[in-house]
């Protein structure tokens, strides 16, 4: 009796611990961009502050977002000095390394670099067949990566992502949170990982005003 | 890349500006009067105040980044680079102390326990006074136009090749002070660095140097 009163809590907790609790399966689909409002603004580069603490090791500089072509896109990061620390192609949503300083040039630190970056740009949603799940006014997208699932949580009106979780049978390992400004373009996303990994990674929108200050 | 090399990009990325364009640069032909009046602009230079503007040319991707502050130097070891545009980012050595400011978050490293810092310091300092000239780690030539004397440094050590294609250095024609550089990389991109509102020698506050 005692276990399984035991197993029922776990079969609760487990269930209790579903991002997508209290929403409803309504589709199967590949997911494109007219189901979601890419971070990658098709018509003006975007810069972001960033914050990347990694290891115990804090790297801080700027990250351009530009569109070059309909089906190209770069991520370049450059530290406050202008060096350039790594720049990644997104072709055809394959994520390709152009460049890496480097001392950043570990296998180890790209991997979960690439993944993050991936993450955060939506790559590991769109083209991919997920699970869409409903509530109100806000969608959950699910998609498998591996041993883990990807939830992102899509605003039905705007189209915008505003939480993005990876989450294995029992636990999250990465959360995405994304907070937009009026024109719709993220203006600050924040990426944590639990566990092992120790990666915190902060994008704060610099404005074009801003700039030309 | 050898660690060393990357601290020697660190320090030159401090070194670079961009040029407008101007008329054709000739080479020096008395390049030992030329060292011998940048030899003497190192010497009678005991502090420098001015304004900066650092742009990053990201030419694949026909992106500028530009960026603006304050810079200090004081002889013999003390400089400060003061980000205010596009958001507030300071670098601070003081003998052999270096302080990073990002945002709210102070950061302080002892420049002696670090052979990283203490070669910033050395390269950002001989940039700065044209004391560059006395490393060996660049094949030197020597141009002049109307308005300025240009230096191409070109790196000599392998692992700094692979980053560093060129640093253009610029002085004025009287050779008071370094007044542009920018530094070329092997992708074509271009970080620079443009001086201005400079003060020579004028007395600067030791709290420049303090960071708390």
């Amino acid at each position: 009796m005692k276990n399984l009163c035991l197993s029922s809590l776990f079969i609760a907790f487990l269930f209790g611990c579903s991002p997508t609790q209290g929403y409803k399966l309504s589709r199967v689909e590949i997911v494109t961009s007219t189901h979601v409002r890419a971070i990658i603004n098709k018509d003006n580069s975007l810069l972001y502050k960033a914050k990347i603490n990694l290891y115990n090791k804090y790297y801080g500089g700027l990250i351009v977002l530009k569109q070059i072509d309909p089906s190209t896109a770069h991520l370049v990061f450059v530290t406050e000095l202008g060096m350039k620390m790594f720049d990644f192609e997104i072709k055809n949503n394959e994520f390709k390394l152009v460049y890496v300083f480097e001392p950043l040039n570990q296998p180890k630190i790209l991997k979960i670099l690439e993944s993050d970056m991936k993450l955060i740009l939506l790559q590991s949603l769109i083209n991919k067949e997920a699970r869409i799940y409903e509530k109100e006014n806000e969608c959950i997208y699910v998609v498998p990566n591996g041993n883990y699932k990807n939830y992102y949580f899509v605003n039905k009106t705007s189209k915008t992502v505003g939480k993005a979780i990876v989450k294995g049978n029992l636990f999250s390992k990465e959360k995405v949170n994304y907070i937009y400004n009026d024109s719709l373009n993220a203006q600050q996303i924040k990426l944590k990982h639990k566990g092992l990994i120790h990666l915190k990674i902060e994008l704060n929108n610099i404005s074009k005003e801003k700039q030309n200050e | 890349m050898h660690i060393r090399n990357f601290i020697v990009l660190i320090g030159l990325m401090y070194c670079s500006s961009i040029v407008s364009a101007q008329s054709a640069y000739k080479p020096v032909k008395d390049t030992v009067a030329l060292k011998a009046k940048i030899d003497n602009m190192s010497k009678v230079t005991n502090s420098i105040e001015s304004d900066f503007t650092q742009v990053k040319d990201l030419s694949m991707l026909s992106e500028k980044i530009t960026s603006k502050g304050h810079f200090y130097f004081q002889k013999k070891n003390n400089l400060r680079w003061e980000y205010t545009t596009p958001y507030k980012y300071i670098i601070v050595i003081n003998q052999d102390k270096i302080f990073i400011k990002d945002e709210n978050k102070l950061k302080k490293y002892d420049m002696n326990s670090n052979k990283v810092f203490k070669e910033i310091n050395d390269i950002m300092i001989s940039c700065v006074n044209g004391d560059i000239l006395k490393s060996n780690k660049f094949k030197i030539s020597f141009f002049e136009n109307d308005t300025y004397y240009k230096l191409e440094l070109i790196p000599t050590m392998k692992g700094m090749k692979e980053s560093l294609k060129k640093i253009n250095m610029y002085f004025d024609k009287s050779v008071t002070s370094v007044v542009k550089l920018d530094m070329l990389e092997p992708s074509d991109d271009i970080t620079t660095l443009d001086f201005s509102n400079k003060k020579i020698n004028s007395p600067i506050s030791s709290e420049k140097f303090m960071l708390k």
